[in-house]
């Protein structure tokens, strides 16, 4: 046996017997993964009745789009949310690669004097702060975002994780004299980064964007901190209050009586909730393969140091 | 070229984010006048619930009121329910600019917000601009909002004390003909769980959840501190250490080991395709009505016992004014209205009358027999199912309730039951006395993982009592349970004295 599958199996192959085990673990793995999102969408997709009568069934009773009639017609503020959100994530994603990706070259450059202290400044809110008043305070009084739409789009576009990846990105993926040249032939630095150091870059840049690009999808925090005004809440923010309504209202069940009970009989149903997430998670679904073709390449070479 | 074009596209791109961005900062200047010629400020009151569709029409219907009234433009921002507790946090410690909000026993917390100086004092307004509403409304709620003597909130009235109660199916309350008006205490349930248990085999007899707290016959001040209903000594116990608490848990261990308790109660939330007979809910006068529109099928119910008014329950709403707000007068004006105004209060809380809700008649006899109480209306409200949901908002978060019209399905004299309910409830011994908790503060900061650990599954029965409640002793020991009884002791005892 063992001689047999010395034969075999090349060099860093894994044995058949191994890989099959692997491949069913893999395969399990995924069905994890995906299981949970089809029953999401099959629960959208059930009549809200046979849900309340049978609970979660695979397979449900009845089918009824009901929950997206509803999305579609009444819910002209889920529409909204969708397009503040999509408006968000795409102004905030450009935003933030220029504001990273400009930083992160100009730490990356060793002739660059201040290198130093800017590289510090930007380590420090990694480590420490400010916390949620001074946040607000700096947000709302000397910033006056509050209710606007920066307010979702400036306090998370600069990272300084993002930073420093993006930093080392350049400085092991750009060399010197690649720069140098480009400078001896009369580059300016705007045209040298936008021209020559960008398109080098662009598997490191793909993945800041991406990042920033599920960061601002998924954000909510920003919205209930700086948003009062329902017509610019983003949609993810709308599943969550839903969500952490529910929950507050069934724990003070004790406090509030009859109160609560009538209170979370006016939150949207089950098969609404669900509908909401699964047309929240569509579009950064066919986000993700546009960017995954970098993201793996990305990822490795920005992890290596020089 | 190109490059040129690009650079000049992120400066002014740059330039555009920062023109924006402080431009929408700005608010309106230069005041407006309103008919007779008083000035119009805009008051920023902040509420629990999440935002409804309609709301800036019905907020622009009231303004035209308000307007010409008393010179207030209202702007209401609505916070839903799970996040206004960190929310109000942020907005008053930041000193962000707010004049109202909506403040109570268990979310935006009262007494803290009152103790920290956040909320305006009101005694002496409520002399002037309040003087109608604080007549109109119950001195009981008037006394449960005072803080040290002083009162910081202006109470919804509504139900004042907590009712809690057994839910019963009226189903199987009809088939097996039980009597579950004389049913009670915990104890009194045994035999009809048995019966629904041997016959019924796919209903739950006593379904739970984890959100279930066993019947306490204690005012918890600080869970599970507390002072026991009908204690005029003031004894400060832990709950678990009474007699009658210990007993409870007994016979929920004894249900829940005869199947009558769900498996998985302490940590089951509520599953409405669950079939039950019996379960526990905290009520008022007609829960009844309101339970079985939310499970779909009808419920009769019983109070486990007689109904107490504590600091807790009486404080469930109250709406606060900014001690740092501009216009003290005009927030007290603006409240004094809404809780005595007819169409004010109505346009609020139902929404815009023809679009929301119309008027339905009262039947003539039910008129009759409602003659000579109190708060009893014309009319009732008929809701338009199409656009209710558009405008829903909790009746008691704006305003009492006793302002509001009754729903078209619900007695005339509703209120005035409530009202009955509520000379009916008995004062709890520790009404009056608020806890100051800063000596002790790390200790109760403790004593929640201790209950969330424990609590659960002993209220259930879920555990064995001999070999847990010594665990949950001990634990609350080790937090300093003793430390904090003794220092509520100290201060009841001064509380006594200056009461006296």
């Amino acid at each position: 046996m063992a001689k047999k599958n010395k034969e075999t199996i090349g060099y860093n192959q894994i044995k058949s017997s191994t890989n099959i085990v692997f491949n069913i673990i893999l395969g399990l793995l995924s069905l994890v993964c995906i299981i949970p999102f089809l029953f999401v969408i099959i629960i959208s997709i059930t009549d809200e009745q046979s849900l309340a009568m049978n609970g979660y069934w695979f397979i449900p009773e009845k089918l009824s789009l009901y929950a997206y009639q509803y999305i579609m017609n009444a819910g002209e503020s889920i529409i909204r949310s969708y397009g503040v959100t999509i408006l968000v994530t795409v102004l905030g994603t450009i935003i933030g690669l220029l504001l990273t990706g400009t930083y992160a070259y100009a730490l990356s450059r060793k002739s660059y004097a201040y290198r130093k202290f800017f590289t510090k400044v930007i380590t420090i809110p990694m480590l420490f702060s400010g916390g949620m008043i001074a946040n607000y305070l700096i947000v709302t009084q000397v910033l006056m975002l509050k209710d606007t739409i920066w307010a979702l789009i400036l306090p998370i576009c600069m990272n300084s994780f993002n930073v420093i990846v993006l930093r080392t990105f350049f400085k092991t993926s750009i060399p010197d004299a690649v720069v140098e040249s480009a400078k001896i032939d009369g580059a300016s630095e705007w045209r040298l980064f936008f021209q020559i150091v960008v398109p080098m870059a662009l598997p490191g840049l793909a993945t800041i964007g991406l990042f920033l690009t599920l960061g601002y999808w998924n954000d909510w925090f920003n919205a209930m901190m700086y948003i009062d005004d329902s017509k610019l809440m983003p949609l993810q923010y709308m599943l969550i209050r839903i969500e952490s309504s529910i929950d507050f209202l069934a724990s003070n069940k004790s406090m509030m009586g009859v109160d609560g009970v009538e209170a979370a009989a006016n939150l949207p149903k089950e098969t609404i909730k669900m509908a909401i997430v699964v047309i929240s998670t569509l579009p950064i679904i066919f986000a993700y393969p546009f960017f995954q073709r970098y993201f793996v390449n990305g990822l490795t070479v920005g992890a290596v140091k020089e | 070229m190109k490059f040129g074009l690009l650079k000049r596209l992120a400066a002014v791109s740059m330039a555009a984010v920062m023109v924006i961005g402080t431009m929408t900062g700005c608010g309106k200047s230069g005041s407006e006048k309103n008919k007779n010629g008083d000035e119009v400020v805009e008051l920023v009151w902040y509420q629990v619930g999440d935002p409804q569709k309609d709301q800036e029409k019905v907020i622009e219907k009231a303004n035209e009121y308000l307007v010409d009234k008393i010179g207030v433009r209202l702007k209401v921002n609505s916070v839903g329910w799970g996040d206004y507790n960190q929310k109000m946090q942020v907005v008053i410690n930041t000193g962000d600019n707010w004049d109202l909000c909506f403040s109570c026993s268990w979310a935006n917390d009262y007494l803290q917000n009152a103790n920290k100086g956040a909320f305006l004092v009101l005694d002496d307004y409520l002399e002037k601009d309040g003087k109608e509403m604080y007549e109109s409304i119950d001195p009981k709620f008037w006394e449960a909002a005072k803080v040290k003597g002083k009162t910081y909130g202006v109470p919804s009235e509504k139900e004042i004390g907590s009712m809690p109660m057994w839910v019963f199916t009226k189903e199987y309350v009809d088939k097996y003909k039980i009597p579950y008006e004389k049913i009670h205490t915990l104890e009194d349930l045994e035999p009809w769980l048995k019966i629904i248990k041997e016959k019924e085999p796919d209903v739950v007899p006593m379904y739970l959840t984890k959100d279930y707290t066993a019947p306490t016959y204690m005012d918890k001040i600080q869970d599970p501190i507390g002072i026991e209903y009908g204690d005029d000594t003031l004894t400060v116990k832990n709950v678990f250490e009474t007699d009658k608490m210990k007993s409870t848990l007994k016979t929920m261990r004894k249900y829940y080991e005869a199947g009558y308790i769900n498996k998985d109660a302490a940590t089951a939330s509520d599953d409405k395709a669950q079939k039950r007979f019996v379960t526990k809910g905290d009520g008022q006068p007609y829960a009844e009505l309101v339970w079985g529109k939310d499970l779909g099928y009808e419920v009769v119910a019983s109070p486990i016992m007689d109904t107490y008014v504590t600091n807790a329950s009486a404080r469930g709403a109250l709406t606060a004014i900014n001690a740092q707000t501009k216009n003290p007068e005009k927030a007290v004006a603006l409240l004094n209205l809404i809780n005595t105004d007819e169409y004010l209060r109505n346009l609020l809380n139902y929404g815009i009358e023809g679009e929301h809700w119309e008027k339905a008649e009262v039947p003539a006899e039910e008129a009759e027999t409602a003659k000579g109480k109190p708060y009893i209306y014309d009319t009732k409200v008929k809701l338009n199912e199409e656009t209710r949901k558009d405008y829903s908002v909790a009746y008691w978060v704006q305003g009492g309730l006793f302002g509001t019209y009754v729903l078209e399905n619900e007695p005339i004299d509703k209120w005035a039951t409530f009202k009955e309910f509520n000379d009916a409830s008995e004062v709890a011994p520790s009404f009056g006395f608020d806890f100051n908790l800063d000596p002790v503060s790390t200790q109760v900061a403790g004593f929640r993982n201790v209950l969330d650990e424990f609590g659960k599954s002993l209220y259930t029965g879920s555990v064995d009592l001999d070999e847990y409640l010594p665990k949950l002793q001990e634990k609350l020991k080790a937090t300093g349970v003793d430390e904090v009884i003794e220092e509520m002791q100290k201060q009841i005892d001064e509380w006594q004295k200056s009461e006296k």
